[in-house]
Parts: C-alpha cells; sequence; structure tokens
C-alpha cells in the first residue's frame, strides 16, 4: 500500500530562518545607534607665553600646530580634563582667574560631532568636527601669556 | 514471543548478531521450544522462497507491473509544490530556489546593517576621509578673530586688544 511520505520539513524551516532574520533586524539596526551616543572629550587650558619655561610634553600636539605662525617660548597645561559626556550633557573646568569653559555635544551624525563651546567672556562656538579633530582657540590674556583652550573629541 | 524476541531471531537468522549476542540467542534458543519452532518456520519460508524464485526464472521474466500502476496514481505535480511528497520533489525544490532565496535574504540584511551604519564599519563615527571642521556658530562678543586650521586642527584665535 503506497503512503504518503515525509513532510514538508524544508518549508517549515524556512519560514523559521525568515523569521528570525526579522526579528534580528531591528536589534541591528539599533545597537549601532546606541553605541554613538557619547563623546569622549580632552579639554586642556594651556598658558602660552614669551616668558621661558619649555614646552609642556602634554601640550606636544598643540604645540605642533601652533609653533608655524605663532611666537612663544613657554607653553605649560594649567587644567586639563578628560570628560565622558552624552549629546546634550554640559562638561568643563575652570580656569585661572575663575571663569569657565564648557563643552556641550549637540548632536553626531555621518559629518562628526556638533561640538557648542564657550568659554566665558571670550567665545562661543558651535562648530562640527571629526573624531580626533583639535579645536584650538585662542582666547583670553593672562598676564603676559595668553590662555588657550584646545578641545579633542573621540567618538 | 515478545517483539524483542521476534526481532532477535530475525537478527539471528540474517546472521545480524554479534558473536556474544549469537551465543547468548543459542542458549535461549536450547531453553525454548517456541523459539525453535518460530526459527525452523522461517528457515522454512525462506525455502520456499527461493524455489519459488528459481521457478518464475524458469518460466521466464514477470511483466512489469509499474507502468499500470504509475497510470493509476494521481498526478503528484497537481497537488503543488508545497505538497509534493515525493522524495525527489521536495528536495529537488529545496535546492533549488530555498536556498537562493534564504542567500538573497543574508545578502539583503547585511546590506541594510552596513548602509545603517552612521559610518564606515572599520571606522568609527565621523572618521574617515579629510578631517575638516565647520564653525556654524561663532560669537566673539564683537572682537575680530583669525581662524585657520588644516586636516585635523581648527584654529579660532581672538586677536590682541581682547583683554578681558
Amino acid at each position: 500500500m503506497l503512503t504518503r511520505q515525509g513532510s514538508n520539513r524544508p518549508g517549515r524551516w524556512f519560514a523559521v530562518l525568515l523569521a528570525l532574520c526579522a526579528c534580528a533586524l531591528p536589534m541591528l539596526m539599533a545597537a549601532p545607534a546606541g553605541a554613538q551616543e557619547r563623546v569622549q572629550i580632552h579639554l586642556a587650558v594651556t598658558r602660552l607665553s614669551d616668558e621661558p619655561g619649555g614646552i609642556d610634553p602634554e601640550a606636544a600636539r598643540l604645540h605642533k600646530k601652533l609653533q608655524k605662525d605663532y611666537r612663544y617660548k613657554s607653553l605649560q597645561v594649567v587644567r586639563s580634563a578628560d570628560l565622558d559626556l552624552a549629546i546634550d550633557e554640559v562638561g568643563g573646568l575652570e580656569m585661572p582667574g575663575g571663569k569657565r569653559v564648557r563643552v556641550k555635544p549637540i548632536l553626531i551624525d555621518k559629518k562628526g560631532v556638533l561640538l557648542s563651546v564657550d568659554v566665558e567672556g571670550s567665545i562661543k562656538t558651535d562648530l562640527r568636527v571629526k573624531s580626533d579633530h583639535l579645536v584650538i582657540i585662542g582666547a583670553e590674556r593672562h598676564g603676559k601669556g595668553k590662555m588657550v583652550i584646545s578641545v579633542e573629541p573621540h567618538f | 514471543m515478545t517483539d524483542a524476541n521476534e526481532a532477535t531471531l530475525h537478527a539471528y537468522y540474517d546472521g545480524e548478531l554479534g558473536w556474544w549476542a549469537q551465543r547468548r540467542f543459542e542458549a535461549h534458543l536450547r531453553r525454548s521450544p517456541e523459539l525453535r519452532a518460530e526459527l525452523q518456520a522461517i528457515r522454512s519460508l525462506g525455502s520456499a522462497l527461493r524455489m519459488a524464485e528459481e521457478s518464475s526464472l524458469a518460466h521466464g521474466p514477470e511483466p512489469d507491473l509499474w507502468p499500470a500502476i504509475a497510470a493509476e496514481l494521481p498526478n503528484t505535480r497537481t497537488l503543488g509544490a508545497m505538497e509534493s511528497d515525493s522524495a525527489a520533489g521536495s528536495w529537488a525544490g529545496w535546492f533549488t530556489w530555498r536556498p537562493l532565496a534564504t542567500g538573497a535574504l543574508a545578502v539583503a540584511m547585511a546590506a541594510a546593517f552596513f548602509a545603517l551604519q552612521p559610518g564606515s564599519p572599520a571606522q568609527p563615527a565621523g572618521a574617515g576621509g579629510p578631517m575638516t571642521a565647520t564653525v556654524r556658530y561663532l560669537d566673539t562678543g564683537g572682537r575680530s578673530v583669525v581662524l585657520d586650521g588644516g586636516e585635523d586642527f581648527t584654529i579660532i584665535w581672538l586677536t590682541p586688544g581682547d583683554a578681558v
């Protein structure tokens, strides 16, 4: 007597695979976005002066960018901070003299991070920069020197 | 006689038992007249079948009945591709369009995954390509400023006369 053999296992297996893929796709979309919502920022206040004092090793990258066009004899990091900021979170530090410098990431996208930088009493600026782009703000004078704020985002 | 004994009996007759199992079964045979009778019946049946086969060959090959049977069977193609249960039909379909569809789906998902990334998968977002900055807003309180920079840095420099 002839009987039906086997079952539609290949079709059922394919349906299960399709369902798994459909469930995995939203998770794949969500994970990368969550990982990009924080920015690590190295913020430093450096005193640039004509007085002897040498170049602070911590300011080596800053010195490399400034030495061609700006004349000085010493470069000393006065204050620095490594910030880990979420979008719209404000971080900063206090400069000599009591004024503050503040940074806030506003947006992260393919073009970089939109940063808001506020040097109290001097400059307010919004810049879109890529990761590891060094932003140098020559701000107010301090004695015989000048305060230079450097902002290095990494994301 | 239990099913296990019947299965062992047939295995013994077909010579499929291992040495130790064969010795154990033969000891059982010696103790069980019923089992010996069953074994004899199987042997008689085997002999009868062999005699019948030899007799049929002596009278020429038997007619092929399959064409007549196949003509009476329903056409499996009319049942639809999903209900085709013949081994050749279902597995032939499995080895053609389903793997292609699965592969195409996997490729589409991978493409969607990388397309949705904010940056290159091998690089962090915002990296790659020439590093430049865009100044979207600048307020110096009316003081003049020099803008300078390069691929990986930007300088916003208040000019002299900016004492606060």
